[in-house]
């Protein structure tokens, strides 16, 4: 009867928030409206703000997405980690580099492909705890442009995509900030005048607590704690700031600065066999006892961390003209490393006090240590001078030129040691013991250089055109290497609301990331150019249409053809041969290409806002030159070949009252399972061995298990139902956001990744699906 | 009521299903891939007949036995010149050639194709002859008797391992090439005076640098962890390398060690290191997995050649 009661006031409460929502959206617009008139009125005197981008129908851009600090704060995500690059995994052309990952895969490329730009300095470690969140806070951010085709001239040295990213200015007059409570993590930002009118200051400050909250709800929602060893212990913190000063109306100076700090640790996997028992071998020989126990551990710590800032200082000339000038420091540490002990103890002892059996008075001991660490270490020093040239309202040229130097560490150890004991178990003993050590890698450094115009032209009503071109010189010791990269992107406007559109662009690039072709875990190491390995070589061609249906509705498709030459995959042997040689005895150069067709539905304006994305594509490599060749010569799937990707996201505001509203988002997520290369054939191998009996060479038979050709295995695809529900209270002197969230609300069972386990004696295949149902909650005050 | 209940409990129920749902999970594979892939193993030796082996391959963890390939038709090529004389065994799943014996230089293509598989093709040359190795100095340790009580006598445990032989030995390698070995220290020993069977210890250690491989991690078969007898010239490449190596003998009678340097093609080098590493890694998850090297087109296994020198060592 009471249950019955509360429904009935649930349901009134609920016909009252419908009849209420009409008058608190008023109320609410009118706030905004309010606040935002404050903030133009602040900074409309000295500030030139970049609004959204937008790459629709009216600009000439192709394979571009301006992504809004609203569709990131309402996407639905995993752990409730409001999160831009898992935003962007949801638009065309992008796949996730992995079940619940921030990590992006853009039209077939590899993953250190992608630009991702914070203010003009490039972020090299871009992710927090292995890939849950990336290092982007999306409370920090200003703005946000995706590029994954036709880059503008103006962006280099990557060949898949560019992520352009602002930080947001600190508000001039008033203090402003936010406080957020999460499961993951919780952040604090705040914002404000330091000289009021002149100088002001953005800070975001996030730290998790993994161990807390999370690690004891996975490890009771997985029944297999197995699966939860290499998440035993991880946690990340990071630091932003940015401080602005403006001088004039003319000058503004600013300076950013971040540092974050990711740490892993997997617990060690323990293994155990022991025995000990009587034993009698026949009537004919004597009792002995057999004694054997052998105990191995192994556990594996990642470390990561980026420092990077810079120094930016803008003028404007005149109302055409304004200059850029830019110095940016960026630095990041890697260190990857698996411990490994085993120790075997093999002991036979006679049973009874009769010295003649003395075959049975035995021991052996065994110790043994392993380490490998890899280390990536990167410091990149940049300094470049940009104008912005606006001569017309048909024209606007960008022009510019920069100079970097970077020092990269990519270094190797691997070290052994060994203790042996042998003899009798009741009498003399003796003990060997060695150790070794491989060290590999050097410093190396380069330099490059950059130049770059491009016009952003409107020659007619009908056609508009973005183009440009880059030239990119990098010199490392004793060698340069050129490479001039035409970019342009066009658009034919035939009516009103539909826009033709096609681009080109060839970019280089000349640090590459070597990863290890791991399902189950998997280490980087960055790698530079050398005298012998030229940069990526990239050309992209793209064509689509861009149609406007309503205003605040637009349907895009595009499709595209890429290539890319000189791109690096770990050589054949490489994990299996050759401790003591360095990468780049390791690594084969070869070349790949990659299409697709995308498809984007999206809706912008008004209370419900969404978007459905589908991608289809296909990604090659082809490994055939000279000692470098990979599967025959054939071509075959590269690891980022993903078939199909499918996204929906859909969000509606609901006002409640004068002061409240509910943002309720749904999104829905389909992708093709990741590709690897893992152990999926047993066979029975036949080894060459020299037979004393007759002095012949025979076959001595062994089984064992093999990983098949290269990228062979297809992870299960990925899907998973999300939603969000964001409950908004206005306070007099701020405003509260209560979240929840259900990452996979049907619990589907989707892989990360994937090992050889034993099941029955026999080994299987074996998937770790980490994200069933997974509830969140979090909650914001800003103020 | 009693309506609301029931839902209350569905919902329950659901989200402890969900909730206590098994993280980890069994993947399929696809064995269409699998089904139609062939093996063979087929080694070329200097001096001896050239010998195939065929075989199916199938997904880990089945429970089927291996699949047997008994109507492969197999062609074999030498310089150009097709080998015609092939013997089978019984089960038409190895052969060789009795008129055909291998040597140096030779280079052997093999095409083996049989009905439901893949066609198969592999090349490789027989390599030269390695530089002969000298024997230095041998000692033996350990001398203890290992007899057993047999009725009312002691007699000599054919199945120890008691004594240790040391053999100090200088290996040389060809200048200007690169090359790849393989080091085999057999110790072998007759059952009796009567009967000529042999028991035979293939495991022998070093503590050289020579053998060092820090990628096989762990003891296999009695072999000691971070050694491997297969290894290239580069840390004596175009020298002589001293080194020291250690069997534990077999006991009986005619004991012996008898000692193989075989100079191997490199595809066969490449193989035997990614058998060695997979053996010493197949239950890590965390270690890489290895696909063993195959130098097979359309298939999987290797045809591997190689060359040899041999000594034999009597011990008293």
């Amino acid at each position: 009867m009471r249950r019955k009661e509360i429904l009935k006031k649930v349901v009134l409460i609920a016909i009252i928030a419908i009849m209420t929502m009409q008058c608190v959206s008023a109320q609410q617009k009118k706030r905004e409206v309010k606040d935002t008139a404050e903030q133009v009125l602040q900074l409309e005197d000295v500030v030139v703000n970049r609004t959204k981008n937008n790459f629709g129908v009216k600009s000439s851009q192709i394979s571009a997405i301006s992504i809004s600090k609203d569709q990131i704060f309402r996407q639905p995500v995993l752990l409730g980690e409001v999160d831009l690059m898992k935003t962007i995994q949801r638009m065309p052309g992008v796949h996730a580099s992995g079940e619940g990952q921030s990590g992006i895969i853009v039209r077939g490329g590899d993953y250190d492909q992608n630009l991702l730009r914070l203010d003009g300095v490039t972020i090299y470690g871009t992710e927090h705890l292995k890939g849950y969140t990336s290092v982007i806070n999306p409370d920090v951010i200003g703005t946000t442009d995706f590029y994954r085709g036709a880059f503008p001239a103006r962006f280099g040295s990557r060949v898949s995509s560019v992520v352009d990213v602002t930080m947001e200015e600190g508000n001039l007059k008033k203090y402003h900030g936010s406080l957020t409570v999460g499961l993951l993590a919780s952040k604090l930002n705040l914002s404000g005048p330091i000289w009021k009118g002149r100088t002001s200051f953005n800070l975001g400050v996030r730290a998790s607590y993994y161990g807390v909250v999370i690690k004891p709800l996975f490890t009771k929602v997985n029944n297999q704690p197995e699966a939860m060893r290499p998440f035993a212990s991880m946690d990340y913190y990071d630091v932003n700031a940015k401080i602005t000063h403006y001088f004039s109306k003319k000058d503004k100076l600013s300076f950013l600065a971040y540092f974050g700090n990711d740490n892993n640790t997997s617990a060690p996997t323990i293994s155990k066999v022991s025995r000990n028992k009587l034993v009698k071998p026949s009537v004919y020989l004597t009792w002995y006892f057999d004694m054997y126990n052998r105990e191995s551990s192994s556990k594996i710590t990642n470390t990561w961390n980026n420092l990077f800032g810079n120094l930016a200082w803008e003028h404007k000339f005149s109302k055409t003209l304004m200059l850029n000038l830019r110095g940016t420091y960026s630095r990041y540490r890697y260190k990857y490393l698996t411990e490994t002990q085993e120790t075997e103890n093999a002991n036979t002892a006679p049973y009874g006090q009769d010295g003649s059996y003395i075959v049975y008075d035995k021991t052996t001991k065994t110790e043994t240590y392993t380490q490998s660490e890899y280390h990536s270490n990167i410091d990149e020093l940049a300094a470049n001078v940009n104008f912005d040239f606006t001569p017309n309202k048909w024209n606007d040229i960008k022009f510019g030129v920069g100079f970097s130097k970077y020092d990269l560490e990519p270094t190797t150890r691997m070290w052994y040691a060994m203790t042996m004991t042998q003899g009798r178990f009741t009498g003399e003993k003796t003990t060997k013991s060695y150790e070794n050590e491989f060290f590999t890698g050097e410093k190396s450094s380069f330099n490059q250089i950059s130049a770059f115009v491009e016009d952003d032209l409107s020659i007619a009503k009908w056609l508009k055109v973005n183009a440009g071109v880059r030239l990119m010189l990098y010199s490392v010791s004793g060698k340069s290497r050129n490479s001039i990269e035409p970019r342009v992107s066009l658009s034919i406007i035939p009516m009103k609301k539909i826009a033709l559109k096609f681009g080109y662009a060839r970019t280089s690039q000349a640090l590459h990331l070597l990863t290890s072709n791991n399902l189950s875990t998997s280490r980087s190491l960055w790698v530079p150019i050398t005298k012998s390995f030229d940069p990526i070589k990239s050309d992209i061609y793209s064509v689509g249409v861009n149609y406007e249906i309503s205003n605040g509705l637009e349907l895009s498709a595009e499709g595209y053809y890429k290539t890319l030459n000189n791109v690096l995959e770990y050589g054949e042997t490489s994990n299996y041969e050759g401790a003591n040689k360095d990468w780049t005895e390791k690594i084969y150069l070869g070349k790949g290409r990659a299409f697709g067709v995308e498809l984007l539905l999206q809706k912008t304006l008004g209370k419900t806002t969404g978007w459905f994305s589908y991608t289809w594509s296909k990604s090659l490599r082809t490994f055939d030159r000279d000692g470098m060749v990979l599967n025959h010569g054939e071509e075959f799937y590269s690891s980022n070949d993903h078939r199909n990707n499918l996204g929906f996201v859909l969000t509606h505001t609901f006002d409640i009252s004068a002061r409240e509203a509910l943002d309720l988002s749904v999104s829905w997520h389909y992708q093709t399972g990741r590709r690897g290369t893992l152990t999926i054939m047993h066979s029975e191998q036949k080894i060459p061995d020299y037979e004393t009996a007759d002095n012949s060479n025979l076959m001595s038979v062994i089984e064992l298990q093999t990983a098949g050709r290269l990228n062979q295995y297809v992870l299960p695809a990925t899907h998973h139902l999300d939603v969000n529900l964001i409950y908004k209270v206005l306070h007099p002197k701020g405003e509260s956001h209560l979240a929840f969230g259900i990452y996979n609300l049907y619990s589907n069972k989707n892989i990360a990744s994937a090992f050889i386990g034993i099941q029955n004696n026999e080994y299987v295949l074996k998937g770790i699906s980490l994200f069933p149902f997974m509830p969140s909650i979090s909650y914001t005050y800003k103020f | 009521m009693k309506k609301m209940n029931k839902i209350y409990a569905i919902l329950l129920l659901l989200l402890a299903v969900v909730t206590m749902s098994s993280c980890e999970k069994i993947l399929n594979i696809d064995e269409s891939e699998i089904a139609e892939t062939m093996q063979i193993n087929a080694y070329a030796v200097s001096g001896e007949n050239f010998k195939l082996s065929l075989s199916g391959v199938k997904r880990i963890g089945s429970s089927m036995f291996i699949p047997t390939i008994d109507n492969a038709v197999v062609e074999i090529e030498v310089n150009g010149v097709e080998v015609k004389d092939i013997n089978w065994n019984t089960d038409k799943t190895e052969c060789s050639t009795p008129t055909y014996v291998c040597k140096e230089g030779d280079k052997i293509h093999v095409k083996v194709s049989a009905p439901n598989y893949k066609t198969v093709r592999a090349t490789t040359i027989v390599p030269a002859s390695p530089l002969d190795f000298e024997v230095l100095d041998t000692a033996k340790v350990y001398c203890v008797a290992p007899l057993v009580n047999q009725g009312s006598a002691l007699v000599i445990d054919e199945y120890a391992l008691d004594s240790v032989l040391t053999i100090k030995m200088k290996l040389y390698d060809k200048p200007n090439e690169k090359n790849y070995y393989r080091l085999v220290v057999k110790s072998v020993a007759n059952k009796s005076q009567t009967i000529m069977t042999q028991m035979i210890n293939e495991v022998f250690g070093s503590e050289d640098d020579l053998f060092a491989d820090p990628y096989i991690v762990k003891s296999v078969n009695g072999w000691q962890p971070f050694f491997s007898n297969v290894f290239d010239d580069e840390l004596f490449d175009g020298k002589d390398c001293t080194i020291i190596v250690s069997s534990q003998l077999r006991n009986g009678y005619n004991k012996r060690v008898v000692i193989e340097y075989q100079l191997l093609s490199e595809d066969l080098y490449h193989y035997l290191k990614s058998v060695q590493v997979q053996k010493a890694t197949a239950t890590d998850i965390y270690a890489d997995p290895i696909i063993i090297y195959s130098n097979v087109i359309d298939g999987v296994g290797i045809l591997g050649a190689y060359n040899f020198a041999r000594q034999t060592i009597i011990v008293k």
